[in-house]
């Protein structure tokens, strides 16, 4: 029996005004699968995410997520998967627990069920001092904590990551390389966009390359590899987006002091 | 109380349900958003409150509908003394639809436009029309609580007086009101965001704030004034063409219809109970769905497309005049920078423009004869004028103690990492950019005015108080502020700091500065000497500067 994508995409296109910021994406993602989204800034990584999940229903071609059409099924989607958004986005008004009880309920979760789960969260990202202090006082980092938690703590098939990494810590980095890890074994999917590279390289079972709108690349770290005849994701990525100039510019960049 | 809006929204769940809402996500929603609310500091008022203890307020919104309801109850008084409805009712009304638009307008900017809401509700499973009858029930079940907040008093004062029929008359009207301003609101917003991009409604809105603050100062200086405009002194009630275009009016008129069976009402009170009606119909079929759906799109482009970018021209007037003014090339930074970040950042203009409205009573103390080209002469024997030029040094005072203070603080790294080896620069330059930017041309204009009336003897005059504002500025930045550094402080610490001092230069230094002056016109030759003497005290306070050192300031 063929394996059904839990992603799949077909000549999704999303333009805002006339800038066509997605030119025609095609592809699949299977269940159990880490896939790292990579790309330059303005390349389309956070509009794919957007759309797999359902916040731009206003685009071109196909999405599907577990099998259900985005644009038809987008309440059965949403109920499946996790978002966690870049930018540390919150209502930092509330506490940590307020926040996530408040999630908890927009997914139907009963109050117990959410707050055992954000106790237990929470204090493994070490915030359990913090579960009742308004969050406008947090750092970036603890914010991506509580984000991450609570885009995990309804138990999602999928899990879709929009720079999850930034602001946190070198600990809090390894713990969350470890969760992503322990989910996936534990059958989930994860699209995971970012721009470090290392991780990514580290964690990813396909990575995927987007630039200007198309997918330059998609297979594993080892495909890659043989393809750009490289030894680190960087070059790799630096060949495959054009930017192989990176030496020259540094040079210009001491000759404009002079 | 927020518990009893909850309270009363679990009575009607059977409403939303048949409307297609999810009840539990809805009241989840709400409940929160009310939460917040409490927690947010009131834009409209954060004029009168202190930044320092915003972080823990629990009760913002209450403490705001408190403060409404005296100011209410204040308005209502006209319900006592004045026999006719249609004129005793005409002063709530207006006040009630005035100010639930405009703390609309004002403090919903922040909820309305919060693109937080988008990322954190959008990929919840959640259906749209939840979303849009929860904001719904959010901004309807504000204004009423506003509403029937200011209404209070009046209501009460209603009771007593006219009875129980009044007062439901009373309550269903406030209800009308509170429908009619959501309708005109919603309108404002939908043309804004149909025409304008997100960062210029943004500051469009705080035009309104501004806006605001100047209605509430002016507004007690007009309340008194109003009567007379509405034929108070003839024996019957007049209707005039021009109140049917007034909403408070049609109200008013409702009252009139039903106090005192005043049959010539009716036309009001229809228009009073339909047009409300008509309102709610279209906001709800044709308004509030694409009004949610172009706040929808307000946060989840990266840009949208519809952004254009303002690119800022290099070299212009500011670098030219900023050339001209100052004499190193760090307080010339300083100067452009000042008055760049001035004419930018929307939280300062809040917070200094309405100054310009303090003048305002000044027009009352004129009186009627300031209107009447003929009684000029009149006016030009005395000195009058003097006042005017000195409490023009409040708009002075005001933008430059405010120039100390940012959201952005933080930046103020830069003077501490870049090497200057004197601060006198930074302070200097700053001081200039405040007092030619906003104080010189206020100033002029004044200057023309006062040239027109009292002619050319008040040349001296006016330079001498300029030339004195000028000193006080100087002295209120060495002695003030401790020679703050300008977009320094956090507006947090603005409470603590300086308002004292500020206080007493406005209190003491400039009255004693405008009396002095004043009794100087009565010695001849008097002012001209002064403004020499001042001209040389102003070179010495200059001079000071050059002795700053940079171990007075810290981070």
């Amino acid at each position: 029996m063929e394996k059904q994508p839990v992603v799949s995409l077909r000549g999704l296109k999303k333009s805002y005004g006339r800038d066509l910021i997605l030119k025609g994406i095609d592809l699949d993602v299977y269940a159990g699968e880490i896939i790292g989204y990579i790309g330059p800034n303005g390349a389309g990584k956070s509009t794919t995410l957007k759309i797999l999940i359902g916040m731009l229903p206003d685009f071109v071609g196909e999405a599907r997520v577990l099998g259900y059409d985005i644009r038809e099924d987008a309440l059965e989607v949403k109920k499946r998967i996790g978002y966690v958004p870049e930018n540390a986005m919150l209502y930092e008004v509330l506490t940590p627990m307020e926040y996530l009880l408040f999630i908890g309920r927009l997914h139907k979760m009963e109050d117990d069920l959410t707050e055992r789960r954000a106790h237990e969260l929470l204090e493994i990202f070490g915030l359990k001092t913090h579960a009742d202090v308004r969050m406008n006082t947090f750092s970036k980092g603890m914010r991506q904590k509580v984000l991450l938690i609570s885009g995990l703590i309804h138990n999602p098939d999928v899990i879709f990551l929009d720079e999850p990494l930034s602001g946190l810590d070198a600990n809090a980095v390894i713990l969350v390389k470890e969760v992503l890890a322990k989910l996936k074994a534990a059958g989930k999917t994860i699209f995971y966009s970012s721009h470090i590279m290392d991780v990514v390289e580290k964690i990813s079972d396909r990575i995927v390359i987007i630039n200007q709108g198309t997918i330059i690349a998609n297979g594993t770290f080892e495909e890659l590899k043989a393809q750009a005849q490289s030894g680190s994701l960087e070059h790799i990525f630096q060949g495959l987006t054009g930017d192989n100039e990176n030496s020259h510019r540094a040079e210009d960049f001491l000759q404009a002091l002079k | 109380m927020s518990k009893a809006v909850l309270r009363i929204l679990d009575l009607m769940q059977g409403v939303f349900r048949w409307l297609g809402a999810d009840y539990d996500i809805l009241r989840n929603i709400v409940e929160v958003k009310f939460k917040m609310q409490n927690r947010r500091p009131m834009a409209s008022f954060s004029h009168y409150k202190s930044y320092n203890n915003d972080q823990d307020t629990n009760n913002s919104f209450w403490l705001m509908v408190g403060l409404l309801s005296i100011l209410g109850g204040l308005m209502g008084i006209s319900i006592f003394f004045i026999d006719k409805p249609y004129y005793a009712y005409a002063l709530p009304f207006g006040y009630i639809m005035i100010m639930s638009m405009l703390t609309l307008v004002t403090d919903f900017s922040s909820l309305l436009l919060d693109t937080t809401d988008n990322i954190v509700l959008l990929p919840r499973p959640i259906n749209g029309r939840t979303i849009l009858l929860a904001r719904l029930v959010h901004i309807s079940s504000y204004v009423l609580i506003l509403s029937y907040g200011i209404a209070l008093l009046p209501l009460i004062f209603t009771l007593f007086k006219y009875g129980i029929l009044a007062f439901l008359a009373f309550a269903s009207a406030v209800f009308v009101l509170a429908m009619l301003s959501v309708f005109f609101t919603s309108l404002l917003y939908m043309l804004l965001m149909r025409f304008t991009s997100e960062e210029r409604l943004k500051d469009i809105i705080s035009y309104f704030q501004i806006a605001f603050t100047l209605l509430v100062t002016a507004g007690y200086q007009m309340v008194g004034r109003i009567f007379n405009w509405l034929d108070l002194d003839t024996t019957t009630v007049v209707i005039r063409g021009w109140h049917y275009a007034l909403p408070p009016l049609w109200l008013s008129g409702w009252m009139q219809f039903v106090i005192k069976n005043s049959s010539q009402f009716w036309a009001f009170s229809l228009l009073a109970f339909v047009v409300p009606l008509a309102s709610a119909w279209v906001l709800i079929r044709f308004l509030a769905p694409k009004f949610t759906q172009q706040i929808a799109q307000l946060g989840t482009g990266d840009g949208g497309g519809a952004e254009k970018t303002i690119t800022q021209k290099r070299h212009g007037f500011v670098s030219r005049l900023a050339t001209m003014v100052t004499g190193s090339l760090l307080e010339r930074a300083i100067f452009e920078l000042s008055w760049k970040i001035t004419a930018r950042d929307r939280k300062f203009k809040m917070r200094t423009y309405p100054t310009f409205g303090s003048l305002i009573p000044l027009v009352f103390v004129f009186g009627k004869e300031l209107f009447d080209p003929q009684k000029w002469s009149e006016m030009a024997q005395g000195h009058l004028y003097l006042m005017l030029l000195y409490m023009a040094h409040i708009v002075a005072g005001t933008f430059q103690s405010q120039s100390h203070f940012s959201e952005d603080f933080k930046a103020a790294w830069v003077y501490f990492a870049t090497p200057t080896d004197s601060p006198r620069d930074v302070v200097v330059g700053n001081i200039k950019a405040i007092l030619l930017k906003f104080y010189t041309p206020f100033y002029l204009l004044l200057s023309a005015f006062v040239l027109t009336i009292w002619g050319i003897k008040a040349l001296d005059d006016l330079y001498l108080a300029f030339v004195a504002s000028v000193c006080l500025s100087m002295i209120e930045s060495k002695i003030g502020s401790q020679n703050r550094l300008p977009f320094s402080k956090s507006l947090a610490t603005m409470k603590e700091a300086g308002q004292t001092s500020q206080f007493v230069i406005f209190m003491l230094l400039l009255p004693t500065c405008g009396f002095g002056h004043w009794g100087l016109t009565f010695i001849p030759f008097g002012v001209p000497v002064a403004c020499v003497f001042a001209t040389f005290i102003a070179y010495v306070l200059y001079k000071q500067f050059d002795k700053l050192t940079w171990e007075r300031f810290d981070l």
